[in-house]
């Protein structure tokens, strides 16, 4: 599970004991996401994956400076963009961060314990509404509905205003709930023009 | 007109519910929502079908792909740090090619080593010889603590640390503790208050478990012959590893304990006549007194003898063996089986007994320190 507690505890094990197997786990956890976020600033797969294992080996080598890390999905994710973005300042590799270009994928299950009403189907919709977001909304909505991140810290690590991210939120949540309400026939299209 | 205000009241209601879901709305927002909703009630269904969001997202597990990542990613990380490959020897084999090409260069160090190794082990012997069994004899340097049934002791560690002895405890280590790990072995009870330093962890030896930690307080309790050895935490994070069986460790939190059964065996041995009802390794809260809410697993620190409902006669009996320094021999089988509950401070054996006889059916004799417990 992707709570900050439990990494807490993988972070313990590795900066005490030198810990392998909760290394290995907390690189399991955060590799997936990690990488498309890294592919939506560089552009490239090959790259991505090499600036990740980067930043995992920096991990490794200061693991026992971990436990004094208070947030680590935001240390990593910072970690990740500061590195691509230095390989792209460097003369070899010149290139234009443009997040709206950058198809992203959506992984997470959406996972509904209590609420029974919502159904399968409607869970597969509301997935459906979410890879059809423009990349740049879908990138926000994904670091703070996938990744947990506050609007503040998805606004640092996109150098974008809070602003923007609320903005970002609130039409994601829009078109996602527009889709849904079609599907729904007894919801009346409320805010539509008619 | 209507258009344009239910469009902006539009905007604002993704705005706010999104804030909600994502737990960014302050209450005037919240409110807000409240009032907007209460507007258009018919918006309820999509806000209920939204706030799926607000459940904590379950990833995807990690796939092969990922695995396979890691394979790479330990590779490129053993290139810098060789011991690394070490700690996933599950990827250190190599393609058939490279380990043929290799295995002369290893066979030819090997050798090299083989001699480097005699040839120091031989100086080692010679200089030791020379200067002859003081040095010898300084090697072996191991500090002991014991302590006698009845008694307890509070020591001091070389790095500030300190551990209080409970009876019938005997606790060593070698010249070399601080050096890398601060390493101790127990054998009884003890109560560790271990002074904090991530870069040497504090490990603490018993026959059954080892325990790990960095700074904190806690209880270990592994007396032979009890039935469980006991870790109890009360500050910090501790790790318990059981031995004989890697890979099993266990992450403690405050106010948590772990037991492992005395006689635990290597593999989980199937034995089918006899029924398991005990896990062997089980992690439970710590257990309050419910009179003045001490923590009874180190109760003894101060001095009490605290013993729960569900223990029996006969535990509490051995309890009271090592508190007192005494000898108690149960006549009557039933009366070992009495569950009971209580505490004691200052009394005497003699009071503990007697308080114990208003509730109980039994009856003792005292002779010096031999008790004999009858109907």
């Amino acid at each position: 599970m992707r709570k900050l507690e439990n990494i807490r505890l993988l972070q313990q094990a590795i900066a005490c004991f030198d810990d392998a197997q909760a290394y290995k786990q907390l690189f399991l956890l955060f590799y997936p996401s990690l990488v498309p976020f890294a592919v939506s600033i560089i552009r490239s797969k090959e790259l991505a994956e090499e600036i990740v294992s980067d930043v995992f080996i920096k991990v490794w080598q200061r693991r026992h400076q971990l436990d004094k890390v208070e947030n680590l999905p935001f240390y990593l994710f910072t970690a990740v963009k500061n590195k691509c973005i230095s390989r792209l300042n460097d003369p070899k590799h010149k290139a234009q961060i443009d997040i709206n270009d950058v198809t992203f994928e959506f992984k997470s299950i959406y996972h509904d314990p209590e609420q029974k009403m919502i159904s399968a189907e409607m869970i597969r919709q509301i997935h459906a509404a979410i890879q059809d977001l423009p990349p740049r909304c879908k990138l926000i909505f994904k670091l703070v509905k996938e990744e947990g991140f506050k609007y503040k810290e998805v606004a640092q690590l996109l150098q974008v205003s809070v602003k923007t991210v609320e903005n970002q939120m609130s039409l994601a949540f829009k078109k996602i709930g527009t889709a849904i309400k079609l599907k729904l026939p007894h919801l009346t299209a409320t805010f539509s023009k008619n | 007109m209507d258009i344009l205000i239910a469009n902006m009241t539009a905007d604002r209601f993704w705005e706010l519910l999104s804030k909600k879901i994502s737990a960014e709305a302050n209450e005037p927002e919240l409110r807000e929502l409240e009032e907007i909703l209460g507007h258009y009630p018919e918006l309820q269904n999509t806000a209920d079908a939204l706030s799926v969001f607000q459940n904590e997202l379950v990833p995807v597990e990690s796939d092969s792909e990922t695995e396979q990542a890691f394979e790479r990613h330990v590779g490129r990380v053993a290139e810098i740090d060789p011991d690394f490959a070490k700690l996933y020897p599950q990827y250190s084999s190599e393609s058939e090619v490279e380990s043929r090409k290799s295995a002369k260069i290893k066979r030819w160090a090997i050798s090299i080593l083989t001699i480097l190794i005699l040839a120091s082990l031989l100086f080692i012997l010679r200089n030791n010889k020379v200067s002859g069994d003081a040095a010898s004899g300084k090697r072996a340097v191991q500090s002991q603590v014991s302590t006698k049934p009845g008694s307890k002791t509070q020591i001091q560690l070389p790095d500030g640390s300190t551990v209080w002895l409970n009876a019938s405890s005997n606790l060593t280590y070698g010249d070399n503790f601080g050096k890398k790990f601060r390493e101790v072995n127990l054998n009884g009870e003890a109560f560790f208050d271990v002074v904090k330093d991530p870069a040497h962890p504090f490990i603490i030896h018993t026959s059954v478990v080892d325990v790990k930690v960095l700074g904190t307080a806690f209880n270990v309790r592994s007396y032979p012959n009890d039935a469980n050895t006991e870790t109890s935490v009360l500050r910090g994070k501790v790790e318990v590893t059981v031995k004989n069986r890697e890979n099993t460790k266990y992450y403690l939190d405050p106010n948590e304990k772990v037991i492992v059964a005395n006689t635990v065996t290597p593999i989980d041995v199937v034995r089918p006549r006899q029924q398991q009802t005990k896990p062997l390794v089980s992690i439970q809260p710590l257990t309050y007194y419910h009179i003045d809410s001490s923590i009874i697993e180190t109760s003894w620190v101060d001095n009490k003898l605290i013993f729960q409902e569900n223990e029996t006669f006969q535990e509490v009996a051995l309890k009271m063996e090592r508190k007192y320094d005494v000898h108690i021999r149960f006549v009557d089988p039933q009366v070992a089986e009495y569950r009971m509950y209580g505490s004691f401070t200052n009394e005497t054996i003699k009071q503990a007994l007697d308080a114990l006889k208003i509730g109980f059916d039994f009856n003792f004799k005292i002779n010096k320190d031999d008790i004999i417990i009858s109907k």
